[in-house]
């Protein structure tokens, strides 16, 4: 018999279980990212009939306990007690089923109906694990279904079982993993001092439990609403202070217990595909090499492959609209034409032949997240990280970094420590992203034509070392050295599914489009305004004037034209502007190599080295600042950022310049 | 014969052993304890080049911890892989 019209199921699970898999392949297009209220995390609902039943299913955030240690966590739970789902899923890995059952153990002391799903069976059965679902079942008292979710093997089945327990949850019986004697009464105890205290959707038994394992919100929470009972409560938590040891090993036993007649691991011995990989991989000095080879074969790839597709749209579509627009409005307003031309289709333009490299860029990097080789990469890297005081993770972003600073920006997301990730994001900047590499390389060779190569890979470098020499200055001075903790999970090697990697481009390149899509085409208009005002003449515009005024301070470094300082500012829009800038400026519309040459006569080498240096440390581009203030929901974290790569950029300038004319760089 | 008490960051590539304690905060002891680094979990060493970080093998899975988190764990060991 039918209890509800339409149900609400949550879908759980640690990390790297395949839930986004399994979430995707049951709602596919037909869900939809938002934020959960006042948190940075995203929010997935999705909807599906079965029947005449319609189903809201819920990806909570991966978690591997309920415990309020990070935002994930505290979203999962509350979403559990103050939403009661019809039935939760538990998405649980079949090569790790005891360590994935210890979220199963924090669910039932929530009391819903729960589902397992059993996913990975293939990965399991591979590494000679024998798993007896059927008994499995009967031990945990719980509806196991296996599934592999790559292959979308088990899906349907695993929400049609899903549906049936809505309607009928006396199907799920679970046995509970109870709690040692000695904790037992001092559970009770906590029981009777804050029963009838506590508002509604919160039950005393898993308020006490949390009390004993030290959960810090439930802490607070507990202290604030029953102040008359908390120093009676404390007296009690004291007397157990470890209890936490002692609990999370009691709930180990129990999955010990409750898998032992139903799972067959293989007999050591064994070496697997992912140790053999892994001896190289995560090998101190050849696991650097390994990295190094990688890092340099995403950057081939990714220009060899993108660079062609940038020119082709750029004759082919953005060139054709230009002079299609100008002929058309031309006669009719220069006002009107410079704004739609030059304004809206050159920002739009630029971002347009932007995305290949993006989209090629995340692509690589969604293949070598997918495969395992991530992790890989932030645990050869921690110790050079631990310098910064930062650790692995914070080279992941870094990695990103490469691609666009914004997405890195927004991957700060991943770092649970406040301290580690305010230095991580305002370290981010200084990595050249591949619109600043995309300038230097086209700049560089006019300066530089015979060691364009070089100059450009000692930027990079430049680049990098002074990213280090500041980390390691504001870890010492800001933070008096502290070091954060690195704790990750190394999953298995595995082969790239083409959904997951599809997907999280398609997500990375839509958050670049919405986050600076549209940022650029209203600064390129703004831009072209000052360009063109007071009196449609370029060279006693705004921008002109601005730019002249900055004269004095660009001389400091050899950049004594207006024009060269104005391309400079123009890169705080975009990073990609600097060449369409100097385009403009130098009014070479007909090709690349007149404008290389015509701005290489305009400065000295060693101002064009500077102006090199300078373009590759400059401030944020607009949307990275705009993601800063996002990510730390502070305007003055994003100023300060700002202002120190303004510093930092000017103090490198001039040192470059002095130095470079010092050694006669200055013919 | 009983074996000495040490913390994991000693531990050379193969070995394995015991967990015996975690010494840290409420909420580093709880992301060891769900990973599986529990009071009498058996743990075996992956990786220990002697600095940087560690990995180890623990509950079907391979994580890594930073040199500093490795030393908060009191192990005993058992033998070798």
């Amino acid at each position: 018999m039918l209890s509800h019209k339409s149900i609400t199921i949550a879908l759980i699970g640690q990390p790297n279980v395949g839930k986004s898999t399994v979430f995707n392949m049951l709602t596919g297009l037909n869900q939809h990212v938002g934020n959960w209220p006042g948190k940075t995390i995203a929010f997935k609902v999705g909807y599906l009939n079965l029947g005449d039943i319609r189903i809201r299913l819920v990806d909570l955030p991966g978690t591997y306990s309920l415990t309020a240690n990070s935002e994930e966590e505290r979203i999962a739970r509350d979403f559990i007690i103050h939403e009661t789902p019809d039935v939760v899923i538990a998405l649980l890995n079949a090569a790790a089923l005891e360590r994935n059952l210890y979220l199963l153990t924090e669910l039932l002391a929530l009391d819903v109906p729960i589902l397992i799903g059993l996913n990975m069976m293939d990965i399991a059965i591979q590494q000679g694990i024998d798993i007896d679902v059927d008994v499995l079942q009967t031990a945990l008292g719980i509806p196991v279904i296996p599934l592999v979710a790559s292959k979308n093997q088990g899906v349907k089945e695993l929400i049609k079982s899903a549906k049936d327990l809505a309607q009928n949850p006396s199907r799920s019986k679970p046995n509970h993993p109870d709690l040692s004697q000695d904790f037992q009464g001092a559970q009770k105890q906590l029981c009777s001092l804050i029963e009838n205290h506590l508002e509604h959707p919160y039950k005393e038994g898993w308020i006490a439990l949390k009390l004993l394992e030290g959960d810090q919100e439930i802490l607070g929470k507990v202290k604030r609403e029953i102040p008359q009972y908390w120093s009676d409560i404390q007296e009690i938590l004291l007397a157990h202070e470890d209890a936490i040891l002692d609990i999370a090993a009691g709930r180990y036993e129990w999955i010990a217990r409750m898998v032992r007649a139903s799972v067959q691991h293989p007999r050591p011995g064994e070496v697997m595909l992912t140790d053999r990989i892994d001896r190289i991989a995560t090998h101190p000095l050849w696991g650097l090499v390994l990295l190094a080879a990688v890092l340099g074969l995403v950057f081939f790839l990714t220009y060899t492959i993108a660079t062609p597709v940038v020119d082709w749209l750029q004759l082919k579509l953005v060139l054709p609209a230009i002079s299609y627009f100008d002929d058309m409005l031309h006669h009719l307003s220069p006002l009107f034409s410079g704004l739609v031309v030059d304004g809206i289709i050159g920002g739009a333009g630029m971002v347009l032949t932007f995305l290949p490299i993006l989209v090629l860029f995340f692509l690589i990097l969604g293949v070598l997240e997918d495969v395992g080789y991530l992790a890989r990469a932030a645990f050869v890297m921690d110790r050079y990280m631990h310098w910064m005081g930062l650790h692995g993770r914070s080279f992941l972003l870094f990695f990103l970094g490469f691609g666009c600073n914004v997405p890195a920006v927004l991957g700060t997301r991943i770092i649970e420590d406040r301290r580690t990730k305010a230095l991580t994001t305002l370290l981010i900047p200084l990595i050249p992203c591949s619109a600043r590499l995309a300038v230097v390389s086209f700049i560089a060779p006019a300066f530089f034509p015979e060691q364009a190569a070089l100059v450009t890979w000692l930027l990079v470098l430049a680049n990098l070392i002074i990213l280090m020499l500041v980390g390691i200055f504001i870890n010492r001075t800001f933070y008096q050295g502290q070091q954060s903790p690195f704790i990750m999970e190394i999953p298995l090697y595995h082969l790239p599914n083409a959904r997951t990697i599809s997907l999280y481009v398609w997500h990375n390149a839509l958050s670049f489009l919405k986050k600076a899509g549209g940022v650029i085409v209203v600064f390129s208009v703004i831009i072209w305004a000052l360009s063109w005002f007071p009196n449609g003449n370029i060279e006693t515009s705004f921008l002109a004037r601005f730019g002249q005024s900055l004269i004095p301070l660009g001389q400091l470094m050899g950049i004594d034209d207006w024009r060269v300082i104005m391309a400079l500012f123009s890169s705080f829009i975009a990073k990609e502007n600097t060449i369409a800038t100097l385009g403009v400026l130098f009014s070479a519309n007909e090709g690349s190599v007149v404008l290389s040459t015509r701005v290489a006569s305009a400065i000295r080498p060693a101002g064009a080295l500077a102006f090199l240096v300078v373009q590759m440390l400059f401030i944020p581009c607009i949307a990275t600042i705009a993601v800063i203030k996002q990510e730390t929901a502070s305007w003055r974290f994003a100023f300060h950022s700002t202002f120190l790569l303004l510093f930092i950029s000017f103090i490198a300038g001039v040192g470059v310049f002095q130095i470079a004319q010092l050694l006669g760089l200055n013919y | 014969m009983p074996y000495l008490k040490k913390n994991l960051s000693e531990l050379q590539k193969g070995r394995r052993a015991v967990v015996r304690h975690i010494s840290g905060g409420q909420a580093f002891c709880n992301r060891l304890l769900v990973l599986g680094f529990t009071i009498g979990a058996e743990i075996l060493v992956k990786q220990n080049p002697g600095f940087g970080p560690v990995i180890v093998y623990v509950k079907e899975s391979r994580i890594a911890l930073g040199r500093g988190e490795a030393a908060k764990v009191l192990v005993e060991e058992i033998g070798q892989e």
